[in-house]
């Protein structure tokens, strides 16, 4: 039975291939399914070369061939009839779809590391005493003014202030650090002397800046701990090394505590002095002071005194307007505004599709524990999408600009709100429907749409599409445009009597 | 009962194969025009269903020729009466197999 030199080759590639699909098979069938196709293949082979047809086409349909064995391997190892029914009605359930958006959640929150920047806004303060800090920030549209203004007003405002114990300025931008490893964008920030000590923060290792650091120590810089980390390698040693900055060499005093976060959670390199390459003017909206308000002082007390302050500047600020709040409440907001209106869209989602259960009778015939059961689906559905879109813009769009440039930019805020809205319009109109063409009783999805009327007749007969349970539990009318003359989406419970129709048949369906 | 099962179109195409004489798989692959991985699925649900009968080739025959035993499918009972309920439906699968006019 030794075959020709010719194609022993492709016999033993076929034989191989085989040997693999039969893997599959049962092994009480195995031995027997493997001699049928090796038996086949063989005289398959055989013909072609002895018909003088064994061209490459010829091999390339044979090849096909030996790989279909998997199919019909598959089909012993696996029930087809069951195989194919779940993969028909196993994406109508409701558990498949809260499984699918739970993965996803789940994806979103590990490929973001957990949320980070929503961690944060619900962990405690980094600062000594954060009760007593408030932020005054300036906001104004493409405003800017010279960022040393900022830092010379800052300690004569505090030595006049009768509401603030302390005040230090901070201004933040974008700057370049050089390490062995190559450049990278990080945000750097200027901020006052004073600053940590306002905030009641010490450092990790080394010192952080002090009183008086403008004239001794003007070329230093403190890193934050995840730089530490990231680029130097938690080495020690960095203490009293000069790293370049912006194209400067800066000498690195301390490095910050793991928690510490102020302005943005990347802000990487801290300094006292203004950065070379950047200028000495800043957008309003990148600078602001921190205040340590006086025991007892209210917001309104000091930011009274502070806006006397700042018209007694003059021009010095510009048009730049500015807002005083609680460092707490500064560092959640945004967070809050997210939390907040996905709240409110969950709540709108909510009565929305009220409306429409209770106009269309969508739950007519159902028991309580049916209606309960539809709403639960609905709003677990809903929350999973929410959730998604909040927590996917907000860190998506971080991390989209954390790789792309190497910091977060100020308006990586305005697009993760665009991203966000979209995001949920987009999902919320999609639960909605999703809803809505589900069964009243099983929750799946309706399927075998029928288009039902005629347009032309519309004012003499009803015009719209027909979706039916799987299980024949009911029947869904869907209008084909929405008039006050025509009924909205109806939902028809079918008895019993129906069953019969609806009872999976079994086709040998190949 | 089993024989007034509905089958697919595909299934009917492959009886009438079997039918008009094209006994083994890659035979019947190559007049329906089918790939492996449908045509064996569908002789095994086939066999299964009582609808035809695999038979291993006579031992002394492969032998003789030095060659491997094929598996060789009939039409049973129940298969010509599916076939018959199947060409009412699809009254143009009789050309689509024609008889088979020598044997390999």
């Amino acid at each position: 039975m030794k075959p020709p030199r010719a194609i022993r080759g492709l016999i033993w590639q076929s034989a191989l291939v085989l040997r693999a699909a039969s893997l599959l098979v049962p092994r009480a069938m195995r031995a027997e399914w493997y001699r049928e196709w090796h038996a086949e293949l063989w005289h398959r082979i055989h013909f072609l070369y002895e018909s003088n047809r064994l061209t490459p086409a010829t091999r390339m349909e044979l090849a096909r061939d030996c790989w279909g064995s998997f199919a019909d391997a598959a089909w012993l190892r696996f029930d087809r009839e069951r195989v194919l029914h779940a993969a028909r009605e196993i994406p109508r359930t409701a558990r498949f779809c809260l499984g699918s958006l739970t993965l996803v959640l789940v994806l979103v929150l590990l490929g973001s590391g957990f949320a980070p920047t929503i961690r944060r806004a619900f962990a405690s303060m980094p600062y000594s005493q954060p009760e007593r800090l408030a932020d005054l920030s300036f906001y104004g549209n493409s405003v800017y003014y010279p960022m040393d203004t900022l830092f010379n007003t800052v300690p004569v405002w505090a030595a006049k202030s009768a509401t603030t114990e302390s005040a230090a300025g901070y201004s933040w931008y974008t700057a370049r650090i050089v390490t062995t490893n190559g450049s990278r964008g990080v945000v750097a920030a200027r901020v006052s002397p004073v600053f940590f000590e306002v905030l009641g923060v010490t450092a990790a290792a080394g010192r952080v800046f002090r009183a008086g650091d403008e004239h001794e120590c003007a070329r230093c810089v403190v890193i934050s701990h995840h730089v530490w980390v990231t680029t130097f390698r938690s080495d020690p040693s960095i203490v009293g090394q000069y790293i370049s900055v912006g194209n400067k060499d800066r000498l690195v005093i301390g490095v910050l505590p793991p928690g510490f976060r102020f302005v943005s959670p990347e802000t990487a390199v801290w300094a006292v002095t203004s950065p070379e390459a950047e200028g000495l003017n800043n957008f309003a909206d990148h600078t602001g002071v921190v205040l340590r308000l006086r025991p007892g002082v209210t917001l309104v007390a000091a930011s009274r005194e502070y806006r006397n302050f700042v018209r007694a500047a003059g021009v010095a600020f510009g048009s730049a307007d500015f807002n005083i709040d609680s460092i707490s409440s500064r560092m959640r907001q945004g967070v809050h505004l997210y939390m907040l209106f996905t709240l409110v869209t969950f709540v709108g989602s909510l009565i929305m599709l009220s409306r429409h259960f209770f106009s269309a009778k969508a739950g007519t015939h159902l028991r309580a524990a049916g209606v309960m059961r539809w709403w639960a689906f609905f709003a677990v559905k809903t929350l999973l999408l929410l959730v998604t879109c909040c927590v996917g813009s907000i860190e998506g769009v971080r991390l989209f600009f954390l790789s792309a440039s190497g910091s977060v930019p100020a308006m990586a805020g305005a697009v993760s709100t665009w991203v966000f809205l979209i995001t949920t319009i987009l999902a919320l109109t999609w639960s909605l429907r999703d809803q809505r063409h589900r069964c009243r009783n099983c929750l799946c999805r309706l399927t075998h749409e029928a288009y039902v009327g005629v347009p032309g007749y519309l004012f003499l007969d009803y015009w719209g599409t027909e979706l039916v349970c799987s299980h024949g539990h009911g029947l869904l009318h869907v209008p084909q445009m929405d008039a006050c003359w025509l009924e909205e989406n109806h939902w028809t419970e079918l008895d019993s009597s129906w069953k019969p129709l609806f009872e999976s048949e079994e086709v040998n369906v190949l | 009962m089993t024989a007034a099962r509905k089958i697919s179109h595909t299934s009917a195409l492959i009886l009438q194969t079997v039918s008009s004489g094209y006994m083994y798989g890659f035979d019947i692959m190559e007049v329906t025009g089918l790939p492996s991985g449908t045509v064996y699925p569908a002789l095994r649900r086939l066999e299964q269903d009582d609808l035809i009968r695999g038979s291993w080739e006579d031992e002394k025959e492969a032998s003789s020729n030095d060659r491997p035993r094929r598996r060789y499918y009939r039409l049973r009972r129940t298969g010509k009466d599916a076939l018959g309920n199947a060409l009412k439906r699809y009254p143009l699968l009789a050309q689509l197999a024609p008889e088979r006019s020598e044997r390999r």
